[in-house]
């Protein structure tokens, strides 16, 4: 068990409590910043989980800080996206000045879809939302000159001041920019502005007693999320290769809900942890399904060869069913709603008390009390 | 002239699906406050049970029919007590996400047992139709206005005007006090899950000779839930009158707008109401006071 | 942290067991070829994704028990991409980086093979035969890029110059699905009718989960079209097909691409397609039209799978097929050269399903061009021509 004793304003100012919390932030950095060079075959999908975490961080400002669903936040995506390849393909310009031009654009849209839904709440929001996701679906099936239209358009690499990316600089690049984005939130959120936003999440009616201009907060919490969506729009497109208004759907804004509810809602953590959880499943689940066959046989070699061969057999063909991941995935978080409502960062929060803790833990710590649905109707 | 008039009945029957998948949702939301996500995969495992039951296993049309409504109701149910007790309590959206979680399981479950083709269903009235007055009504569509319009007056009448209903409506509002008022709140719940899945495999059954069946039925409910909304979430005859309107709009957009605006028209509509209406056309706004 | 690293210990073990150690050419061992698969299993494109892949799987599966191609036993591994493109960009880095593939086969959906063009001849993976009949499959021609039939734009082409030349349609029209495969349908049908000197009436659009088709049959109806060209697939066949006649508009022919020639749409219930057009490039699996050799698979597919094969299990197994002829005349050295000529060094090759003959060379890597009208006879496809060019 550890005190923090502190003795200047410089420890609350600070981002870290402690030095030795520092120390386990840095060695995190140093093992992303090696990945690279361990995982060389996975660089594809780790640059997927950074940009994911880009996304889950910009839902989760929207989501988990100002208690606005938007079930449209793929569309975002897609206008930071498109916005970034006609800029830095159409038009030529430079690199940086693309990127900074398709996140302002999509912030600029954000705002647009933030005013209209302003006094809307709860699911009528939500369905605001996914229409104007539809809507903007829409603009890029039809804007051919743009967007390429249904067709799609293909997506050449980044040239970042005369330096081809390729998929080694293109991972620092996606973890850069998660880096800075992370930093610049967890500093917005601990300033006014943030504190602005956990009222209003918490409730309207006291945030606005309180002063907090609600116009203005929430139009901003949209126009940030969409910016940084913007963003994560310009580093997906490369990622991706090829772009068509079918990728930026409905299920993919569901997606990205699944994965902040899953990560754990209203902590950054929880974000990074979302989109770890969302972009590796896949892959654990395909090199699980390539190797568990050969593995259980092997295991059960020891009850003799035929009943390897059939245990291996068997658990082929349950594991080759087509169908089967969206199920994994579903399941999963029915599975962590039921069980573990913090997500992924409060399980984690649990085992770091546990340890910090040991053997003083106590379970109920965490428990928490048993309440009765209340209407939020009338909040 | 006739023209108008398919369009308007085609219209009509295309928002009668609509409507009455947005009654199901209407319906749990109406009892627990929740919005189920799963309610169009809800749909899709009726009409394959109902495919099952009549071409697997060889029963007639309606008693087929009649079993899935209770088998898929009693899923419903089972549902709500196993997984949905377990989650009161959580703030709302939460719940969603489980919905959401739960309706991936079960399109990944329909794909594994019943297959991933697409299938169709055989019913005493496919492919019928009668011409009147130079309008060629199909009786398909009938069966679905005529479906839907009973439903939607017999529940009404039941949440109206029985003491079940009225204790439904009570706990959706504050659980506490329903509980103090002796309202078997458990029952009430698991009762409501299973009304509404039955709701959603008729709904299912009727759509199924017209949209033929496979693991993707379910995105149905994307729409439908933009049609409760739309009548107001919380009003059953909002449901019914936010699907017609999605309907007739797509319609009639379809057929007298350029290229591509079918599928915009019914949502920019969508949002000018919701702008000048934010609860909706029948729904009720609810702020607390003091 | 610990259940991180041993997610992470677990992962690299999985790579470095599946890695062949100093292979020179990727995907090739003494006594193993690699070939990948990234298809719809679960998605909208399920009913071909399932069916190829497993034809596609008997295929290998029978050339290995006669002792793999110059001693070499096939590998297949198969991702489903959901039909959704960045999982198809994610199977494919895996089938690709991962696994080391020799060679794509019968990857299914136009946008994913286009997302997946560039990593994958940048790697020197060539795409064999996918389930896609999209322009860019082998335009603009690539030596990597290898595709066995007519394109739609081929086939609704060749389509409209029959009904025009020989039943004197004049008034065309287009009713296509808001996709790739959608445009690349009513381009043909604009091709077609520009080089006629022709005019296209009037075009619809739907999406693909549309359930009423009303709205667009109207305003066919409302142009006086006497030919609408269908760029739809099954559902979306069906049902404005049936609309049509409901509504009493008899005076006009549907025409669609290979993408409606399918088992489900001819056989739909109360015969509600009863004359409808397509475009066919083999014949339709019913077990009693088959040749002898294609009967005899019929038989094994069934056995093996538990269902009938429906087109899909078809064009797999035509594209296995050729996949190992090419194999086999690379000869027992095998390296990417060596196959590349080796598959163009095919001449009349004729698959057991009366499909037109096939031959590729140097410049020339696709198959044939041709595709031939059938019409839905009493719930089923009745083929009507001979192979049929523009």
């Amino acid at each position: 068990m550890r005190f923090i004793f502190k003795t200047s304003y410089h420890q609350d100012l600070g981002l870290f409590q402690d030095r030795q919390e520092r120390n386990w932030y840095l060695a995190l950095a140093l093992g992303l910043l090696l990945t690279p060079f361990v995982l060389p075959a996975y660089l594809g999908d780790l640059s997927l989980m950074l940009i994911f975490g880009l996304c889950g961080v910009s839902l989760m400002v929207l989501v988990g800080y100002t208690g606005l669903v938007s079930l449209g936040h793929a569309a975002f995506l897609g206008i930071g996206a498109y916005t970034h390849v006609y800029f830095s393909q159409d038009l030529a310009l430079p690199w940086v000045a693309s990127v900074m031009l398709a996140a302002a654009v999509t912030a600029i849209a954000g705002a647009l879809v933030g005013l209209p839904v302003l006094r809307l709440s709860g699911l009528y929001l939500a369905i605001a939302t996914l229409a104007f996701a539809l809507i903007i679906q829409e603009i890029f099936s039809r804007w051919d000159s743009v967007t390429g239209g249904i067709k799609g358009k293909a997506v050449e690499r980044a040239v970042i001041f005369g330096y081809a990316i390729h998929e080694v600089t293109f991972y620092f690049l996606c973890l850069g920019f998660l880096l800075a984005v992370l930093w610049f939130t967890r500093n917005l959120l601990r300033a006014p502005a943030g504190r602005a936003l956990i009222a209003i999440r918490d409730s309207e009616l006291a945030a606005q007693s309180m002063g907090v201009n609600l116009t203005f907060y929430k139009t901003f919490a949209f126009a940030y999320s969409a910016a940084i969506m913007g963003f994560a729009g310009a580093l997906f497109a490369h990622e991706v290769g090829f772009l068509a208004p079918d990728i930026f759907t409905a299920l993919l804004s569901i997606q990205f809900l699944l994965m902040v509810v899953v990560g754990g809602l209203g902590s950054l953590h929880g974000a990074v942890f979302g989109a770890m959880f969302t972009a590796l499943l896949p892959v654990v689940i395909s090199s699980v399904r390539d190797s568990l066959p050969d593995w259980l046989g092997w295991a059960f070699g020891f009850f003799g060869t035929d009943a390897s061969s059939a245990i291996s057999a068997a658990v082929d063909r349950i594991v080759k069913q087509p169908g089967l991941e969206p199920g994994i995935l579903g399941l999963m978080l029915v599975l962590f709603i039921l069980f573990e409502p913090r997500g992924i960062y409060g399980r984690w929060l649990k085992i770091r008390l546990y340890f910090s803790q040991f053997p003083l833990y106590q379970r109920p710590t965490f428990t928490q009390k048993k309440s009765y649905m209340k209407s939020e109707r009338f909040r | 002239m006739d023209v108008i008039l398919q369009l308007a009945l085609n219209g009509l029957a295309v928002g009668c699906i609509y409507g009455l998948v947005a009654l199901g949702f209407v319906l749990i939301y109406r009892a627990t406050e929740l919005v189920n996500f799963a309610q169009g995969d809800l749909l899709m495992l009726g009409a394959f049970t109902c495919y099952m039951l009549v071409v697997w296993y060889g029963i007639g049309y309606w008693p087929a029919f009649a079993l899935s409504i209770v088998i898929v109701g009693l899923f419903g149910a089972l549902l709500d007590r196993i997984v949905l007790r377990r989650v009161l309590g959580q703030p709302q959206f939460t719940v969603v996400m489980l919905t959401i979680g739960l309706g991936a399981v079960f399109r990944s479950f329909a794909s594994i047992t019943w297959g991933s083709e697409i299938y169709s269903l055989p019913t005493p009235f496919s492919a019928q139709q009668t011409v009147i007055a130079g309008v060629s009504i199909s009786h398909e569509y009938v069966s679905i206005i005529i479906g839907t319009v009973l439903l939607c007056a017999v529940l009404y009448a039941f949440f109206t005007r029985t003491r079940f209903g009225v204790a439904m409506q009570a706990t959706s509002q504050n659980q506490l006090a329903a509980y103090y008022m002796g309202i078997p709140v458990k029952k009430v719940f698991s009762l409501i899950w299973g009304i509404s899945a039955g709701v959603a495999t008729i709904a299912g059954v009727l759509l199924a000779p017209i949209t033929l069946i496979d693991t993707n039925l379910g995105f149905i409910g994307l729409k439908a839930f933009a049609a409760a909304v739309l009548g107001g979430f919380g009003s059953i005859p909002g449901a019914l009158a936010g699907g017609v309107t999605i309907g007739l709009i797509e319609m009639f957009s379809g057929a007298y707008l350029p290229l591509g605006f079918k599928d915009v028209a019914a949502y920019v509509v969508l949002l000018a109401v919701l702008v000048i209406r934010p609860q909706g056309m029948f729904g009720v706004l609810g702020r607390k006071r003091a | 942290m610990t259940r991180f690293l041993a997610v992470t210990t677990t992962i690299v073990l999985a790579v470095l067991t599946g890695t062949a150690f100093g292979e020179e050419t990727r995907g090739v061992t003494s006594n193993e070829i690699v070939l990948g698969m990234h298809t719809d299993l679960s998605g909208p494109a399920a009913t071909y994704g399932v069916s190829s892949s497993n034809a596609v799987k008997m295929r290998f599966d029978e050339a290995n028990a006669n002792g793999g191609i110059h001693g070499r036993k096939i590998k297949l591994i198969v991702e489903d991409t959901q039909y959704q493109v960045p999982r198809a960009v994610q199977a494919g880095t895996k089938l690709i980086n991962r696994d080391r593939i020799f060679a794509m086969i019968a990857a299914l959906g136009t946008p994913m093979n286009n997302a997946l063009f560039k990593d994958q001849f940048e790697a020197g993976v060539p795409n064999l035969f996918p389930l896609s009949a999209a322009r860019s499959m082998y335009l603009p021609f690539h030596r990597l890029k290898f595709v066995g039939a007519a394109t739609y734009v081929d086939q609704v082409r060749a389509g409209i110059n029959y009904f025009v030349a020989q039943k004197g349609k004049k008034a065309i029209c287009a009713m296509y699905q808001d996709t790739d495969f959608g445009k690349e349908v009513l381009d043909g049908a604009q091709m077609q009718v520009d080089a006629l000197k022709l005019k296209l009436v009037e075009t619809t659009t739907h999406k693909p989960t549309d359930q009423d088709f009303t709205a667009q049959i109207t305003k066919l109806k409302g142009a006086g079209c006497d030919l609408v060209v269908l760029g739809t697939i099954v559902r979306d066949s069906i049902v404005p097909y049936a609309a049509a006649r409901k509504i009493g508009w008899t005076d006009v022919d549907f025409l669609g691409s290979a993408a409606a020639y399918d088992l489900f749409v001819a056989a739909a219930q109360g015969g509600v397609t009863e004359g409808l057009y397509a475009m066919g490039l083999t014949d339709m699996p019913y077990r009693d039209t088959l040749g002898p050799a294609a009967q005899s698979w019929f038989d094994r597919y069934k056995e093996r799978f538990k269902a009938e094969p429906n087109i899909g299990a078809v064009y797999g197994y035509v594209a296995a097929d050729v996949a190992a002829l090419g194999l086999d005349r690379a000869g027992p050295n095998l390296t990417l050269d060596s196959f590349i000529n080796g598959l163009e060094s095919i001449r009349s090759y004729h698959d057991i399903f009366n499909g037109p003959e096939v031959n590729y060379g140097s410049d020339k890597h696709q198959g044939a061009n041709s595709s031939f009208l059938a019409v839905v006879k009493g719930g089923r496809w009745t083929r009507l021509t001979e192979p049929l060019s523009f």
